[in-house]
């Protein structure tokens, strides 16, 4: 059936994992609008539907995998997917983002996303065969990793040319970290999403699809996505991406001291070159690989050669992001890169997020160092910083929930409650959620983003990167001159609000669209303009720039909207002590702090919302069309 | 001890090299000085990886830091460096 709304199939497929009733529910055309897709709809949909005091392992809890009106289409990076639920990592707004191609192909199966509700009995995987959907036993492929799962699964319905979303053990073990992986190591893997599918026993979504997806203009689309793709291409920002893809980052961030390391203690790594692009590069790659219509390809291709852990790896390639090698090496003060690639693939094939694994093994080792932590909590084990065979063993127990790993399973801020007071010291997270790859204390706007983000501590919310190294042509193109020079100066605070506010709304834009940020953050290509012209000529809609700058505000809105309903105000915008107190020690940034107060009343101010409370205005809410939000907050009397 | 000139990325493969030692001879070398005399020593693949060839300046996406610190917010090319500074040459780079 062809839909009436362009660039969408028009359907959203709801089922009920308890009953398991299926159903399939139709877009109505003012609410694509008005949300657009992707994150827009799951902001809508979980503030309406899920409850303040809903157990987010519970099975009334939501789980919503989601796609926008651009997936699927000759627009460049569009096989991305989102996926949403009340984090049982943090209680509040749980979201997760991947590449590969699994959110293409729903598409092509003939949905914009998938609601899954109540929970099953036992083990099951959904199969979405174009319209044809099916709820099979998962037994077979129960308490297998995700790469024996993909492959079973392949087996059992004999098509090598399925897409497969699934868990690990770690999901199915409800780790508060686990994620979702697809194509063996693209990982949807933060705000513990993975334990949410686990605790409705859903150990997959397998999709097929074979339509087409009808555009508004098609020749003008393919016109735009054309010169999209050359635009991109041809960025001089792209090519150290395609070579090195985002570990170079490791050496680049290491120079200017902004490379966690030892759980944050300092931003200088002594071995961030053993575990950096260039050696990856030198050593390991082997190619290259792109997610769906992606001309960058940045995911680096890698194999161990010789050794234990290529031993052990027994000659399977494998992938990895500077986030990951941020995690398990310099947070760990590992500099053993083929330890930190065999890491890496344990977490891929338990379905672990890397950065919750490192955040959580970092801070033991923390507490460890300071006596908060002795070997008789540690199953034995000696935490001595950057030991490899100890951050092995520990993975293998957080998977597992094995001893002292069920404790690491928990996640950082729940085991820094259990320790004590001095160990919140050490917690390195924001409203529960591990604190990615960055020190915000050398990159004041990535402080401040790490404070407001939505799901808690992350960079991706916000993904203020231009100031990084500090590219002032790009900076006055997307903001004007009359912020510099403080704007591109990393070590300042001035202007970082209305910066993270702007990187904000446009985050917004691209998990509603979904496309992948790399593109539209870095390399600095699309900008509201560029994502309003691709929109309109694939829906129709007639979007100017001016409409998708105030979706994206709304969105960000109805975020915090539900995470105010779940309690959270300014005092949980904040940062770990360490940030705020403890100066860089040394490097570049030696003696810097985050100055977040100051940021966060401009961030507030340029949010309209209430500085003292951190909580939307009335008229803010109202000006964004979002009444009955306003009117939700009134009765509770947040507002 | 010298000035350590570091290069990252794609920039090293332009100067075949992760960095080298210049002497400052004396506190006397401000950047623009320091790239000319790198522009000689590592040749033309790292010039034109550098130098803008229609403006003749250094290309607007080239960043040039001083013990991790840019040179625009310090004096530009004119930013003295000796013996013991670190200067680093970035190729446009970022995001994560």
């Amino acid at each position: 059936m062809v839909s009436s709304l362009k660039g969408y199939t028009g359907s959203i497929l709801r089922i009920n994992l308890t009953s398991n009733k299926i159903a399939i529910q139709k877009l109505r055309k003012s609410f694509v609008r008005t949300y657009l897709g992707g994150r827009g709809f799951a902001s809508r949909i979980l503030y309406d539907e899920i409850k303040r005091e809903i157990d987010p392992l519970g099975p009334e809890n939501l789980l919503m995998f989601a796609t926008g009106p651009l997936n699927g289409t000759a627009w460049p990076q569009t096989g991305r997917y989102d996926v949403y639920a009340k984090s049982p990592l943090t209680g509040i707004w749980g979201e997760t983002n991947s590449g590969g191609h699994w959110g293409s192909e729903l598409k092509y199966a003939g949905f914009d996303a998938v609601i899954l509700e109540g929970a099953s009995e036992k083990p099951v995987y959904l199969w979405i065969d174009d319209n044809e959907v099916e709820i099979r036993d998962a037994k077979p492929v129960w308490g297998k990793n995700t790469s024996e799962t993909d492959q079973l699964i392949k087996e059992e319905l004999g098509d090598r040319g399925i897409e497969i979303a699934c868990i690990g053990q770690a999901g199915e073990n409800m780790v508060r970290y686990a994620g979702i992986m697809t194509r063996l190591h693209c990982a949807a893997a933060r705000s513990g999403i993975g334990a949410v599918m686990g605790s409705k026993r859903l150990k997959a979504i397998v999709v097929r699809g074979s339509k087409d997806i009808e555009l508004a203009h098609p020749d003008k689309f393919h016109e735009v996505a054309e010169r999209a793709h050359k635009r991109l291409l041809n960025h001089p920002f792209t090519k150290s991406l395609i070579k090195y893809g985002t570990p170079i980052l490791v050496e680049a961030m290491n120079e200017i001291g902004r490379f966690p390391t030892k759980n944050f203690q300092t931003g200088v790594f002594p071995r961030a070159d053993d575990i950096g692009g260039e050696i990856l590069n030198e050593k390991y790659k082997i190619g290259h690989k792109a997610c769906f219509d992606c001309p960058i390809g940045c995911k680096q291709h890698v194999i161990l050669r010789k050794g234990p852990y290529a031993d052990l790896m027994k000659g399977e390639d494998s992938q990895i992001e500077y986030e990951s090698l941020s995690a398990l090496g310099g947070r760990c003060w590992n500099g053993d890169m083929d330890a930190v690639l065999y890491c890496n693939d344990l977490c891929d094939k338990y379905g672990l997020d890397t950065t919750g694994v490192g955040g959580a093994i970092g801070f033991v080792m923390e507490c460890y160092e300071k006596g908060l932590l002795t070997k008789a909590d540690t199953d034995g084990l000696d935490l001595r910083w950057g030991d490899p065979n100890v951050i092995i063993e520990l993975i293998h127990k957080i998977a597992r929930r094995e001893g002292f790993g069920d404790f690491l399973a928990e996640g950082v801020k729940i085991m820094a409650d259990k320790i004590g007071e001095e160990a919140k010291k050490y917690a390195m997270h924001v409203k529960g959620s591990d604190i990615s790859a960055q020190d915000g204390r050398a990159q004041k706007s990535m402080g401040l983003a790490h404070a407001t983000a939505a799901r808690g501590a992350d960079h991706l919310y916000a993904y203020p990167v231009l100031d990084e190294i500090g590219f002032e042509d790009a900076i006055i193109e997307r903001f004007g001159e009359k912020y510099l020079p403080e704007i591109s100066d990393r070590l300042n605070p001035r202007y970082k609000g209305f910066m993270v506010k702007e990187c904000e709304d446009l985050c917004a834009i691209a998990d509603s669209l979904v496309v992948c940020k790399f593109g539209v953050g870095w390399p600095p290509v699309f900008y509201f303009k560029d994502l309003a012209e691709a929109v309109s000529v694939a829906t129709g809609f007639k979007i100017s720039e001016k409409a998708l700058r105030l979706t994206g505000e709304r969105i960000v809105n109805l975020n915090r909207a539900f995470n105010v309903r779940m309690g959270i105000t300014r005092k949980d915008d904040s940062l770990p002590e360490r940030f705020l107190k403890e100066p860089a020690p040394e490097g570049p940034c030696k003696g810097q702090a985050v100055e977040l107060d100051q940021m966060l009343n401009e961030y507030y101010q340029h949010r309209k919302w209430d500085t003292k409370t951190g909580i939307p205005t009335e008229a803010k809410l109202k000006a964004l069309g979002l009444k009955e939000i306003a009117e939700d907050l009134k009765k509770i009397k947040v507002i | 001890m010298p000035i350590r000139v570091k290069f990252f990325a794609t920039l090293r493969d332009a100067a075949r090299k992760r960095e080298v030692e210049v002497d400052a001879q004396g506190e006397g070398m401000d950047i623009l000085n320091l790239m000319r005399f790198l522009f000689g020593k590592l040749g033309d693949d790292f010039k034109r990886a550098v130098l803008d060839p229609e403006t003749g300046n250094i290309r607007r996406y080239i960043k040039i830091m001083v013990n991790g610190r840019d040179i625009e917010l310090l004096n530009g090319l004119k930013t003295l460096v000796k013996d013991g500074d670190i200067v680093q040459v970035f190729p446009p780079i970022g995001g994560g």
